[in-house]
């Protein structure tokens, strides 16, 4: 049955099959009473455009390949959509039964939560062209490149009561795949040891502007390090709230920070941050700023220590990425 | 425009040359475009009418660039359903379920800005797949080394 088969009912507030309505409409008034046509058939029928019901309920799983890919490059830039229907699994690095793949974004947008739960995201639409995914799809994934090892998530097509199913892509059709990607700050503070220059140091780290767009939105097009948002920054006064800095006199470095190399299954990076001779002159340090791809961070020293223009202050930052739970 | 209604006295459907009086929305009656009258009626056990309503039919609205539905009945209807549709800021409809059947029947013809939905087709549906968020945890930051001199 054709869309073009349906008809307006507003008796029922619903698009009627037209052969109903006419039943409806001609029947002898003695069957009246009890021949009230169902409105279900109907939303089967028409049902082509009802993916987007079953997408809120998808269950999307972050490879293996996928954590450690960022430490190297860029995580996605591909939509997949294939017709396997096989369990999504942390180990899966491609699609089951691949059947189309895109690069065509039409939207792009990132930010930040401007109140709790705090988290940045990233999110863009793929566009595939009219027929190219045509058929059944039953699963879609994320990726680096069209083929091959190279799939940051996947997932299969799931109905609304999370069961998978088939969502059928007619050849006059386009499909529309929009991924949102969310990265969470650590909202607990963390107390190590520090020795720098024959001085230990308690650092108490704490995460910083949480709910600044470009200080939490992840950046999934590279790797994690390159390029952070920010120069880091010396205070004098003490940690702020997550939300915040720290306090008083600052002053930032000459340079964003450098991504050291990546080591294989760590999901770690180092990234360096230095003042040289002519930054940060402040005197007393009681906290920095450290910025990364993967988050700003604000750290506390006790006992503080003395940055004038006779001395440089490099301090290695070390981020972290998992799946969360 | 034709319109139906039960005569009580001959218990038949008759047509009427104007308007039912409250029956029919004024505003319904003062479309121009050519649809059909529906009648509802309900007989009781005894098969004497408990119930007739005249059904008009509905009357939409698209906006400027034929993209939006911004006012009417069907649009109502829409924004009730139980499927997602989608209401954007300025409380129009920009996509949905319900919004592309409509768009898609031949007395809503639309032409899509970017060419998707041609004008005339009685079937062409842009298929849209949300993936759920995903979600990346940021470990607790160290810094592993410092130097001062």
């Amino acid at each position: 049955m054709n869309q073009s088969d349906f008809s307006f009912s507003r008796k029922h507030g619903l698009m009627l099959p037209s052969s109903d309505l006419r039943r409806s409409r001609d029947r002898p008034a003695v069957l009246t009473l009890g021949g009230s046509v169902s409105g279900h058939f109907k939303m089967e029928a028409v049902r082509p455009d009802g993916s987007r019901r079953f997408l809120a309920e998808f269950d999307n799983l972050i490879t293996d390949i996928g954590l450690e890919r960022w430490g190297t490059g860029a995580i996605i830039g591909w939509c997949r959509a294939g017709s396997g229907s096989t369990e999504p699994s942390v180990g899966d690095t491609s699609l089951a039964i691949p059947v189309a793949a895109t690069n065509n974004t039409v939207f792009n947008a990132y930010g930040a939560q401007a109140s709790a739960p705090y988290f940045g995201w990233y999110t863009t639409t793929y566009r595939f062209a009219t027929g190219a995914a045509a058929g059944n799809i039953s699963e879609v994934g994320i990726g680096w490149e069209s083929t091959g090892s190279t799939l940051w998530s996947r997932a299969l097509v799931l109905d609304g009561e999370g069961e998978p199913t088939t969502v059928t892509v007619l050849s006059d059709e386009v499909l529309d795949v929009t991924y949102t990607l969310r990265l969470y700050p650590p909202l607990t503070d963390t107390t190590f040891a520090l020795t720098m220059s024959g001085v230990e140091y308690t650092v108490t780290a704490r995460a910083a502007y949480v709910t600044g767009v470009n200080a939490w939105c992840p950046y999934p097009l590279s790797q994690i390090g390159a390029n952070p948002s920010h120069y880091p920054i010396v205070y004098a006064g003490t940690l702020g709230a997550i939300t915040s800095t720290p306090s008083g006199t600052a002053n930032n470095g000459p340079l964003i920070g450098s991504p050291q190399a990546y080591s294989a299954t760590s999901h770690q990076r180092d990234i360096l941050h230095f003042w040289d001779l002519l930054y940060g002159n402040i005197g007393d340090v009681t906290s920095v700023v450290l910025p990364s791809s993967l988050g700003v961070y604000q750290f506390q020293f006790s006992p503080t220590f003395n940055k004038i223009g006779t001395k440089q202050l490099s301090l290695t930052l070390r981020v972290s990425w998992a799946r969360r739970p | 425009m034709k319109i139906y209604r039960f005569d009580l006295h001959t218990r038949r459907i008759a047509t009427m040359s104007a308007p039912l009086g409250d029956l029919v929305p004024t505003s319904a009656v003062l479309t121009s475009r050519p649809y059909a009258v529906e009648v509802d009626e309900a007989l009781d056990a005894a098969g004497v009418v408990s119930r007739m309503r005249i059904l008009m039919p509905p009357v939409d609205s698209l906006d400027a660039a034929d993209a939006v539905i911004v006012s009417g009945l069907l649009r109502e209807v829409l924004k009730s359903t139980a499927l997602l549709e989608a209401i954007d800021a300025s409380v129009v409809i920009p996509s949905g379920v319900l919004r592309e059947i409509l768009r898609s029947t031949s007395l809503q013809e639309a032409v899509d800005g970017d060419g998707v939905i041609v004008s005339g087709s009685l079937r062409t549906i842009l298929i849209t797949t949300t993936m759920a968020p995903e979600s990346i945890d940021a470990g607790a930051p160290l810094i592993v080394a410092g130097t001062l001199t």
